[in-house]
């Protein structure tokens, strides 16, 4: 009794969250009033075989995907030595000073760093004016308003979280296989390459599958520095409704967006689960 | 770590590098939201407060940041009203992990996926005023960034302490109250935090809510920078950039920075 009580706020924000999706796969197959906001039946599978048969959102799906997985590696490439320095390094001032601008970052807000990116990478923003009154460059980099402008936010957007995720997994590769490895005669490299990094696989897996999902759901970003030219998957359905005013077609793009994004999820995910058999650490001090 | 001279030079490099990445735009822009003219130039001519009082007298900033903070004034204790059972509930009893998991989808779904799926639900339940929509909604949104927060706190929660109050004849109610609940506090704290941070910034839900009168500081900024070319969201951003620090300091003082790296 006391226990249905406890879960009781769960299961109500649980019956509108699942009203919430539940309710869009329906007006999936409604149709819009035109010049309202409203829907109306009867119900139809119409906007699914438009879907299904429209050549125009296959492009933005592949786009996004690739768009996606490149923000990704990048980020790793970024953050994995950071999240190594963050765990390893002896001084702690260094650490919590790191830890200070990641998680200040993290705060700051979605908007906040979108507008300081764009004002940075500009035509006329404080890179090229820079580059152009040292006489670097003739004419202003072309940055904003392209995947390069729109990919560099979103790295600095995923970095923290990314990093914030490694750096337990690395924290958790015991030293003493490190230390064991050096005194077996391994150099810091070999030690690094061949302990700790694949230790570490399963944590880089985690984080890899954060920042896709980041960079998959990634919307004010490519709003804010594609300037519209950089079309994804998020904008095009954000077009749906406040453009051509169709909420249901809308509903059935984020549907179809929703098990694409689940599928390369699970696929992480299941990537992750493979890395953990392989490289358990076995108890050792773990 | 022992490191060669070229290794540190190396890594010095890297993290300066890194540093400067990650402090970049936010730096600049509480540097721009000083710049007197409109336009961005290189040098800056004069420095001034203009578009700090332009951010604070404008009709459009102002309604979106009182509906912000009233949204996050009623979204945040709700959170942690729904968040502290289930915590609860997940921390003692093995069935009812499910419910916190389920809950975290939408920190996985897209949010403009959750926020069509939102918009659909409303509209077919006729619930048409943008306040209550954005309450619900965000409310909803922020529930498992402060779940997570307390349940890394009831890892961590000694609980012999509650079973001597209920030997010494608490009621279950009291003991946890009286015992449970101040060991909590840090948790409340942190998850606060998250659910005040997320509900003030979220754009992609929230933008499907809003209607022309009521939107959030985060609607209201992107349709300025729509609109205009001019620094008065870099005064909004600065403001928001010295809450975050604010922020951080209280967890770092509160919590420790290093403790919420906890694994998984």
């Amino acid at each position: 009794m006391k226990r249905n009580l406890t879960a009781l706020p769960a299961m109500l924000a649980l019956a509108v969250l699942a009203g919430a999706y539940g309710s869009f796969f329906a007006t999936g197959l409604l149709r819009q009033v035109p010049g309202t906001a409203s829907v109306a039946g009867p119900a139809s599978a119409e906007n699914y075989l438009k879907f299904f048969s429209g050549a125009g959102q296959l492009p933005v799906f592949a786009d996004t995907f690739i768009f996606s997985i490149i923000v990704t590696l990048a980020t790793v490439i970024i953050g994995y030595p950071l999240a190594y320095f963050i765990a390893r390094t002896e001084s702690r001032f260094l650490r919590v000073a790191f830890l200070a601008v990641l998680v200040a970052t993290f705060l700051s807000g979605s908007v906040t760093r979108a507008y300081g990116w764009m004002v940075i990478l500009g035509n006329r923003g404080l890179l090229n004016s820079m580059l152009m009154n040292m006489g670097l460059i003739e004419a202003p980099l072309r940055i904003l308003y392209r995947q390069l402008g729109v990919g560099i936010a979103l790295v600095h957007f995923i970095l923290p979280f990314f990093v914030l995720t490694v750096v337990g997994g690395i924290r958790n590769v015991p030293r003493a296989l490190e230390e064991a490895s050096r005194d077996l005669g391994c150099g810091p490299v070999r030690t690094f390459a061949k302990v700790t990094l694949p230790l570490s696989l399963p944590a880089i897996a985690e984080g890899m599958a954060l920042s896709l999902a980041l960079a998959l759901s990634a919307f004010l970003f490519p709003l804010m520095l594609g300037g519209g030219r950089v079309r994804l998957v998020a904008n095009y359905i954000y077009d749906q409704i406040f453009v051509a005013f169709d909420i249901p077609f809308a509903a059935v793009v984020s549907a179809g967006f929703l098990v694409c994004s689940c599928g390369a999820l699970m696929l992480m995910m299941a990537l992750q689960k493979a890395l953990l058999r392989r490289f358990a650490t076995g108890g050792i001090g773990a | 770590m022992r490191r060669g001279p070229l290794g540190r030079i190396l890594w010095a490099l890297y993290l300066v590098l890194v540093m400067g990445f990650l402090l970049a735009p936010v730096a600049f822009v509480v540097f721009y939201s000083f710049n007197d003219a409109s336009m961005f130039r290189l040098p800056v001519r004069a420095y001034s407060l203009r578009w700090y009082r332009e951010f604070f007298a404008s009709d459009q900033f102002q309604p979106a940041l009182r509906a912000t903070l009233m949204i996050a004034a009623v979204v945040v204790p709700f959170t942690l009203l729904v968040a502290l059972p289930t915590a609860h509930l997940m921390a003692r009893g093995k069935g009812q992990a499910w419910l916190g998991a389920a809950l975290t989808a939408p920190v996985v779904v897209p949010g403009v996926v959750t926020g069509i799926a939102f918009l659909g639900l409303f509209t077919m339940l006729g619930i048409g005023d943008a306040l209550t929509r954005l309450v619900i909604a965000l409310s909803i949104f922020c529930l498992p960034f402060s779940l997570r927060a307390l349940n890394a706190s009831y890892a961590g929660l000694d609980r012999r302490p509650e079973e001597a109050a209920r030997d010494l004849g608490a009621t279950p109610l009291r003991a946890y109250l009286h015992v449970t609940l101040p060991q909590l506090k840090a948790g409340l704290l942190a998850g606060a935090i998250f659910a005040f941070v997320e509900a003030t910034d979220n754009f992609s839900i929230a933008v499907f809510l809003a209607d022309t009168r009521t939107k959030t500081l985060p609607i209201a900024a992107y349709e300025h920078i729509r609109d205009f070319d001019d620094p008065t969201v870099a005064a909004m951003a600065t403001v928001l950039t010295l809450v975050a620090l604010v922020l951080v300091l209280v967890l770092e003082k509160v919590i420790g920075l290093e403790k919420l790296i906890r694994h998984g």
